[in-house]
């Protein structure tokens, strides 16, 4: 499929005249916005490395959005409205996506209570005499 | 006929592994030697089949023996020698062949080389993993069989993929598979441990060389692919969250995580359990990575001869040996009370713990945004993607987390330790990490998340050179015996510097090459030139090229920075074979990072041909690579440490 469309788009990737340049910050986002649409013929890519020439399309609806003024999350909207959550690599958080999201506190709640369950069950009892010779043992190899 | 010769081999191989993995948990069961000895005749049988088998198909391919459906899909007479040969495993039967000889390898190998081990976990461990190299022959002779013919031979070759037609590529596969692979043997040892109910120290020594060889493996493997993804796709990216790299990074983090937790098991006899929990996981993630690679259940810009009928078969070995795997954890695994290295909450076991931990935790992450998609459609019914800004949002804290707590581990005493104490050593340290940080966030404006990003990189290698320099007594006394005690070092201590050292550089590198890169697109035509981070480069012609199996064209460049001239020449490339075009970038390095010029398509502008540059500044881009090398070689210094061959106890063969 990717195939395909490289080879059958292979003239796309033209420098794209537009009548008003970037900033630098502007371009700074505009790059980064690139990173975070994904190419619609594509397998797995963003538009930015992608030379489909919808890419370039994309891109250019990028920069026009940047150039009028939008926000990242406006030009990012405006992705998700035209060609539907799929185009965005960093899932909007939503109904559908609130698991994935969660999943790294959920696991890291879920691994720490399994830490410390172990410790629980691992520390051994220590009576008074035991504690005092523990210090005193600690006095004389930590110091 | 030698084409029929190699098929046959494979079932010779099939036969064989059946036999290594009946005789081999027959033995174990038994105690009996004479079917012990069988199964490790067996497993030298069937890797010298499956060699012969991969031999036969290599030489098909540089026969370029288009009777054979695989050589006349994936090759072609003028492909150059090198990509020949490496066009045998750069298609998915071939590179299934790959996977089974090196099962079948680590098989054998453990049958020369593991003498040391008590009788009954070696000989279980031989039936295990013969009983993995028959599934996997298995699944190679009936649903992935590179040795079919074709009725009516093409007169030429599809050729190979020309992205793949690379010299990094073409030996990514092999340490890759070297790496994915060694991990059965790895489970089997656990699986072979469970079975005769002993989890203690002495396995867990008899574990480690595997693990680490095939954390080595997996290392460079992972760094070449890298490595190619950054000069080959031009795109000047290095790391790209792709599924099929993800698929490769989850048993690399799960394969890290295990290479910690062992050592607590060698020396302190702690964690037994969990250590052979990892393994099995291990192992399960590097199946989960070959089913998701090669099914085409995830969409993949890696995914090439995809088939879904296949994916049925890879998940149902995926199925029997990660479901018989945990099965049998869950029956055995917590009775084993084995556990018998106390230590307190503030110790280094613990801090391994919190290492295990996040890294666990991130490999899972990674789990959950890589199948997302598959959850978003089965059960929302959306289209959901979940790319390269999602992992690095989880990935990178959850990483800093683990590197923050690193420098402490290493300080940490075993057993029980007291925190004050062990971290006023490096409170310098600290306080020179935090001065970088606060250094970079006050040059570079705007960019608060790099500078700790930095000045955690600092930590890690400040951290690694004083923890060594304080186990030879630097500075302490004469600088003749510090020397000596260096040389005195256990390479187990070298290989844990230069891994963590290795880190550290890795770090700030990645770091500051992805905030701190440049990048601009410019279309020139002949005799024009551009300024870009204040380098001119003007393009004085462009000219045809050409090579055995592609035509193209060559941007020639003339570059100049103050008194530096150099030329440099990005090229396209078609092949008309596999009717695809390349990129091959132009790169110019000097110590801290290096411009990167790819050439785009040519358009006509007024008449004139006016050609698309794509040009890049990275940073420490050479570090960042470099980083992942010293980390590879510290594994390998582990590896050679005399400590993991001759300590080990002896085992005492009752026949």
């Amino acid at each position: 499929m990717r195939i395909i469309a490289f080879f059958a788009l292979v003239f796309a990737f033209s420098p794209s005249f537009a009548q008003t340049q970037m900033t630098p910050a502007q371009e700074q986002r505009y790059n980064q916005l690139g990173q975070e649409i994904r190419c619609v013929v594509c397998q797995s890519e963003p538009v930015a490395t992608s030379s489909a020439k919808i890419a370039q399309d994309m891109r250019d609806v990028i920069k026009a959005r940047i150039i009028a003024g939008d926000s990242d999350s406006q030009v990012r909207q405006y992705f998700a409205d035209h060609y539907g959550e799929y185009v965005l690599l960093r899932p909007q958080i939503n109904s559908a996506t609130w698991a994935l999201w969660l999943a790294p506190f959920l696991l890291l709640f879920l691994g720490g209570f399994v830490v410390s369950g172990y410790f629980r069950q691992k520390t051994p009892n220590i009576s008074g005499d035991d504690e005092a010779a523990l210090k005193a043992l600690d006095e004389i190899t930590l110091k | 006929m030698i084409i029929e010769l190699g098929h046959f081999a494979l079932f010779i191989a099939l036969a064989a592994a059946l036999l290594q993995a009946i005789s081999g948990l027959y033995a174990g069961h038994t105690r009996n030697l004479t079917y012990s000895n069988m199964a490790n005749g067996a497993s030298d049988v069937a890797f010298i089949a499956v060699i012969f088998s991969f031999f036969v198909l290599v030489y098909a391919y540089l026969t370029s023996d288009f009777s054979v459906k695989n050589v006349a899909e994936n090759s072609h007479t003028l492909k150059p020698l090198i990509y020949k040969i490496a066009g045998a495993w750069g298609n998915h039967e071939g590179s299934m062949l790959l996977w089974v000889v090196v099962a079948a390898g680590y098989g054998s190998s453990l049958a020369h080389f593991g003498k040391s081990l008590s009788f009954g976990l070696k000989a279980r461990a031989m039936g295990i993993q013969g009983l993995i190299i028959a599934a996997v022959v298995g699944y190679v002779v009936f649903a992935s069989n590179p040795f079919l013919r074709l009725d009516t031979p093409p007169l030429q070759g599809n050729d190979l993929n020309p992205l793949l037609q690379d010299p990094a590529l073409a030996i990514h596969p092999p340490f890759l598979y070297l790496g994915y692979v060694g991990l059965s043997l790895v489970y089997s040892l656990a699986i072979a441990g469970l079975m005769e109910g002993k989890i203690d120290a002495a396995w867990a020594r008899w574990l480690r060389p595997w693990v680490l060889a095939s954390w080595v493996f997996l290392t460079i493997g992972i760094l070449l692919g890298a490595y190619w993804a950054y000069y080959e796709l031009g795109w000047g990216g290095w790391w790209f969250w792709d599924p099929v790299e993800n698929a490769s990074f989850m048993p690399w983090l799960l394969a890290t995580a295990l290479l910690h937790s062992a050592i607590v098991t060698e020396k302190r006899g702690a964690l037994a359990a969990w250590t052979v929990l990892l393994s099995i996981l291990a192992f399960s993630l590097s199946l989960l990575g070959t089913f998701l690679v090669r099914s085409g259940v995830i969409t993949s810009v890696h995914a090439f001869a995809l088939d879904p009928g296949r994916g049925i078969w890879i998940l149902m070995i995926l199925a029997f040996f990660t479901g018989g795997g945990l099965l049998l954890y869950g029956l055995k695994g917590a009775k084993m009370a084995s556990d018998k290295g106390l230590f307190a909450p503030i110790s280094r076991e613990t801090a391994l713990i919190l290492n295990n931990l996040f890294l666990v935790v991130a490999c899972f992450t990674i789990l959950v945004g890589t199948l997302y998609p598959l959850v978003g459609e089965a059960i929302y019914g959306r289209a959901i993607s979940v790319g390269a800004p999602y992992f690095n949002a989880v990935f990178t804290p959850l990483m800093s987390v683990i590197l923050l707590v690193l420098p402490l581990a290493t300080m940490l005493s075993w057993k029980r330790a007291v925190l004050v104490t062990s971290s006023k050593k490096l409170v310098w340290v600290a306080l020179v990490a935090i001065l970088g940080g606060l250094l970079v966030a006050f040059l570079a404006k705007n960019k608060p998340m790099s500078a700790v990003g930095i000045a955690i990189g600092i930590w890690v290698i400040l951290a690694a050179i004083f923890e060594i320099s304080n186990r030879i007594g630097l500075g302490k006394m004469p600088l003749v015996q510090s020397l000596k005690r260096l040389q005195g070092l256990r390479l187990m201590a070298i290989g844990m510097f230069l891994a963590h050292l290795g880190v550290g550089i890795f770090t700030i590198s990645a770091v500051i090459e992805t905030s701190f890169k440049t990048e601009t697109t410019k279309g020139l035509a002949s005799g024009e030139s551009v300024v870009f981070g204040g380098y001119k480069i003007k393009l004085d012609a462009i000219e045809a090229s050409e090579g055995p199996n592609y035509y193209g064209d060559k941007a020639i460049l003339s570059v100049r920075r103050r008194n530096d001239a150099f030329a440099m020449s990005p090229e396209r490339r078609y092949y008309p074979a596999a009717k695809m075009p390349t990129t091959e970038v132009a790169r110019h390095t000097n110590a801290f990072g290096e411009l990167y010029i790819a050439l785009g398509e040519p358009s006509i502008v007024d008449g004139r041909a006016v050609w698309t540059l794509r040009l890049y500044e990275n940073p420490m881009i050479g570090w960042l690579f470099g980083g992942c090398m010293i980390i590879a070689l510290g594994g390998v210094l582990s590896l050679l440490d005399r400590g993991l061959r001759i300590g080990a106890p002896k085992a005492k063969v009752k026949p």
